[in-house]
């Protein structure tokens, strides 16, 4: 009788500690949501203020405008791959050149830009030395018109691989890396390189800009015509993520400079600290990551005054996956990377040495970006054990889901009012209608979801070893309604 | 109400626990409900502002283009449409968008317009009263506010305030004092250059590009004013004054190289390397040598290529042979870019024969036209 007292008394601790920290972790996250809206808020004023009256175009033919080479890394792309490069040289800025780099592609990626841009090898020494794949050839156009565009054929090794061989490449002090498969805004370089004019006293070494959904948008001449929602409801529940993600997080992190990521799909990088800090490291899924963490700690050690700048303006667009199991590979993926990245630099944490990297941004990623979804489900689970054994009282556990039911709702009205307080971008009221559709029905089919793959993630990461990355199938951008087919 | 009480008494009522998530949720509730509206609320404030500022434009926009094309200016015509524009933005004025849409619809056409017709628009602004009321906005509005009004004044050449902006070009707002120092340099050409002269805030090399093209425009005649900055503790300014020198080819500036080329700044030394480069003096080019072995690897890529453009009797080849050699890749890539440049293409090919190996494909390189 005795001894069943003491397990009881056991199960209680058990329970209130897990409950206890559960609710304190939740409070937590609920807090930390709450400090990033108040940031984000005033980040964009001030942005929107600094930069309204930009004159951008000074740029343009200016001498004092830095060089850039664009990298874009391109496996199995042959759909889309001469497209894609046009886009890219059509950039306006005045001094660049485009690396495209063909990572060993299956397809006939390489010889769709030979062809099309009329391509021959040349003798070519990288400057750079970083690790990676050999690289067979080297071509430059023999038409003047494509001069700057240089294309690298190199063995397979995964998109940090590439990048690495284009920065051995490149020859400009500043590297703009991309997906070859986004939309760029023509005059991003212009915003993401103003920056880097601009500090006087401390040094730039990365910019990085919003990504947007580009699913179902409008796209002409390799810009995006008019913005829409997609048509399916996982891309519209992408789109209330994405805008959440880089309205609310990166932009609050930005004004508190504290970004620890820069999107692989669009980001700007001061070459000389990207080299001196040992390029991307092709061991990780979560490249992009890894890389800013890894500079931000090189500029630390080294003593060097420095920032990272994030653009709100949406300057990129991309397609994000319309297929459940697409996505939740992806998701999976990013979890990987994030715990690659925090085991790789758990030496930053709660580090006093690394500033508020160490004190506030990784703890950050830790906490509310590594443990939140595991936290999540071994709360859910338990949470329906305990409802099931009756040490619970239902009330009060319907009571505690109706919060936080409410706080996401709240926080995605946040995330509405922030865009239209900003960019305004979604001006078509049917489409308003629909994100606040999704901001209702979201944590109860797309939260799970994406909770579900984090879990995995982990489980993936520890138990399964898994490394590799996903495919992804695009189903390519809608193009305007032809008159002519029309009238046909 | 009733469903309210219902719901208090059966979750909230129980313990303090129950109450506080009651209440939380309760405020949350409300708070997004609050949200929700102020989202509708700024849509249709945006769309309606939209609408209100295309309506306004709708109605002015065919007198002002009659007045930029058609009315000639000072007659009876002129100041009647004038009377009447006057009168249609008296009550929309209040409103700021509505100034700031006329104002920057002024502005726009003034950017695309040029000769007589961007001078009646000069005209219209004046006109209009406008720049009273960007001045007011310049002494009494928030920091964003002075930059724009700032940029109106530079825009329509508002001369008579001159005074009032000079007063803002070392504000402790960058972007303030960049305007003003952009401003200033507009409205009072070679009168503001000694007030720029003395500014103690760095500028940036963003700022530094839009004061460079706006001096450039005041020609030769400025010369004198803008050598003067060369004496200012403020390094940025003396960044300011070579670039400008070098882009208006003002030899006079290479007497300064000898002092600045072992300036602590890089910028400043890579900057003289350049002067030398571009003004063409090669009789210079022994000083750079002689501080190419403790140079930073951008400033000796630097003084490589300003032999290659200077070097035309070959006196230094071998040096530029010795670093193709010895140099570092980047170092080496440059030099031979200078040597194919003053040698030729046959040369290369003969010197391919004579460097190790290793350095072969430098050469391919340069001869390819890769580098």
């Amino acid at each position: 009788m005795e001894q069943l007292d003491t397990d009881l008394n056991f199960a209680d601790w058990v329970f209130f500690i897990l409950y206890g920290g559960i609710f304190v972790f939740t409070i937590l996250v609920m807090l930390s949501y709450t400090f990033l809206a108040v940031f984000s808020n005033l980040q964009a004023r001030i942005y929107i203020q600094r930069n309204k009256y930009a004159k951008y175009d000074l740029l343009l033919k200016s001498s004092v405008a830095p060089p850039v080479s664009v990298l874009a890394p391109a496996y199995n792309e042959e759909a889309t791959i001469v497209e894609n490069i046009r886009s890219l040289l059509s950039l306006k800025y005045p001094r660049f050149q485009v690396v495209v780099v063909n990572d060993g592609s299956k397809d006939s990626t390489l010889q769709q830009c030979i062809d099309n841009y009329d391509l021959e090898p040349i003798p070519f020494q990288p400057t750079g030395s970083l690790e990676c794949k050999r690289i067979r050839q080297v071509y430059r156009s023999k038409n003047p018109a494509f001069k700057k565009l240089l294309v690298v054929d190199k063995e397979n090794g995964g998109k940090a691989d590439a990048l690495n061989a284009g920065l051995n490449v490149a020859q400009s002090p500043y590297v703009m890396n991309i997906d070859v498969d986004c939309i760029l805004e023509r005059d991003c370089l212009q915003k993401l390189m103003k920056p880097f004019l601009e500090e006087t006293d401390t040094r730039i070494i990365a910019t990085g800009g919003v990504i947007r959904i580009a699913n179902n948008c409008v796209v002409e001449g390799g810009s995006i015509k008019e913005v829409r929602l997609p048509k399916t409801m996982i891309g519209r529940f992408q789109t209330l993520e994405y805008l959440r993600a880089f309205l609310l997080g990166r932009m609050a992190w930005g004004y508190l400079d504290g970004l620890l990521l820069i999107s692989g799909a669009l980001g700007v990088f001061d070459r000389e600290l990207v080299m001196k800090s040992g390029g991307y490291y092709a061991a990780t899924v979560g490249e992009d990551m890894e890389l800013v963490v890894r500079m931000r700690r090189y500029a630390r050690e080294h003593g060097i005054k420095y920032k990272v700048e994030f653009i709100p303006d949406p300057l990129c667009w991309t397609e994000v996956p319309e297929s459940w199991k697409v996505l939740h590979r992806q998701r999976n993926r990013w979890t990987r990377g994030t715990i690659e990245t925090v085991l790789l630099h758990k030496k930053l944490f709660l580090n006093p040495s690394y500033g508020k990297i160490g004190l506030l941004s990784f703890p950050y990623w830790v906490f509310f970006e590594w443990f939140a979804p595991v936290v999540e489900f071994i709360g859910i689970v338990f949470l329906f054990i305990y409802v099931i054994l009756g040490m619970i009282n239902i009330e009060f556990f319907v009571l505690l889901s109706a919060m936080v039911y409410l706080f996401s709702i709240t926080i995605s009205m946040y995330t509405l009012f922030m865009e239209d307080l900003t960019f305004f971008r979604y001006k078509r009221n049917k489409d308003f209608r629909k994100l606040i559709l999704m901001a209702f029905i979201e944590p109860f089919v797309f939260h799970p979801f994406v909770m579900w793959s984090a879990v995995r993630g982990n489980w993936d990461y520890f138990f399964e070893g898994k490394k590799q990355w996903g495919a992804m199938k695009r189903v390519g951008f809608q193009q305007p309604a032809n008159p002519d087919a029309k009238k046909s | 109400m009733n469903t309210f009480s219902e719901l208090w008494n059966q979750f909230a009522a129980k313990d303090v626990r129950f109450q506080i998530v009651f209440t939380f949720s309760f405020g949350l509730l409300v708070l997004s409900a609050v949200l929700f509206f102020i989202v509708l609320r700024l849509r249709k404030r945006k769309s309606k502002a939209d609408r209100k500022a295309k309506a306004l434009l709708a109605e002015i926009e065919p007198i002002i283009l009659a007045l930029i094309y058609e009315v000639e200016e000072g007659d009876k015509e002129w100041n009647a449409q004038l009377a009447y524009l006057r009168n249609e933005l008296n009550v929309s004025m209040y409103d700021f968008h509505s100034y700031a849409k006329v104002s920057d619809y002024l502005i726009e056409l003034h950017q695309q317009l040029e000769g007589e017709s961007a001078e009646r628009i000069e005209k219209i602004y004046k006109d209009l009263d406008l720049p009273r009321m960007t001045l007011e906005l310049l002494k009494n509005g928030p920091w964003h506010q002075k930059v724009k009004a700032l940029s109106a004044l530079s825009e329509f050449r508002i001369r008579r305030y001159l005074f009032e902006v000079v007063q803002y070009i070392d504000h402790d707002k960058r972007l303030v004092r960049d305007e003003a120092q952009f401003a200033a340099i507009v409205l009072g050409g070679r009168r503001a250059l000694s007030s720029i002269g003395e500014l103690t805030s760095p500028i940036s090399k963003w700022q530094q590009l839009r004061l460079m093209e706006q001096c450039a425009k005041l020609g030769d005649p400025v010369k004198p004013n803008i050598l003067d900055w060369m004496g200012s503790p403020n390094e940025s300014l003396t960044e300011l004054t070579l670039r400008i020198a070098i882009k208006m080819s003002w030899f006079e500036i290479i007497l300064n190289v000898p002092d600045l080329i072992g300036h602590k700044n890089t910028e400043i030394r890579r900057l003289c390397v350049q002067a030398v480069s571009e003004l063409g003096d090669s009789q210079m080019i022994s000083n750079l040598l002689h501080r190419f072995e403790v140079e930073s690897k951008s400033v000796q890529i630097e003084i490589i290529e300003a032999i290659a453009d200077l070097d035309i009797e070959g006196k230094h080849r071998s040096f530029l042979i010795s670093q193709l050699v010895f140099g570092d890749f980047d170092v080496s890539l440059a030099a031979a870019k200078a040597l194919e440049a003053t040698a030729g293409e046959g040369y290369m090919v003969e010197l391919k024969a004579t460097v190790p190996e290793d350095r072969h494909v430098i050469i391919d390189q340069v001869l390819y036209g890769a580098a």
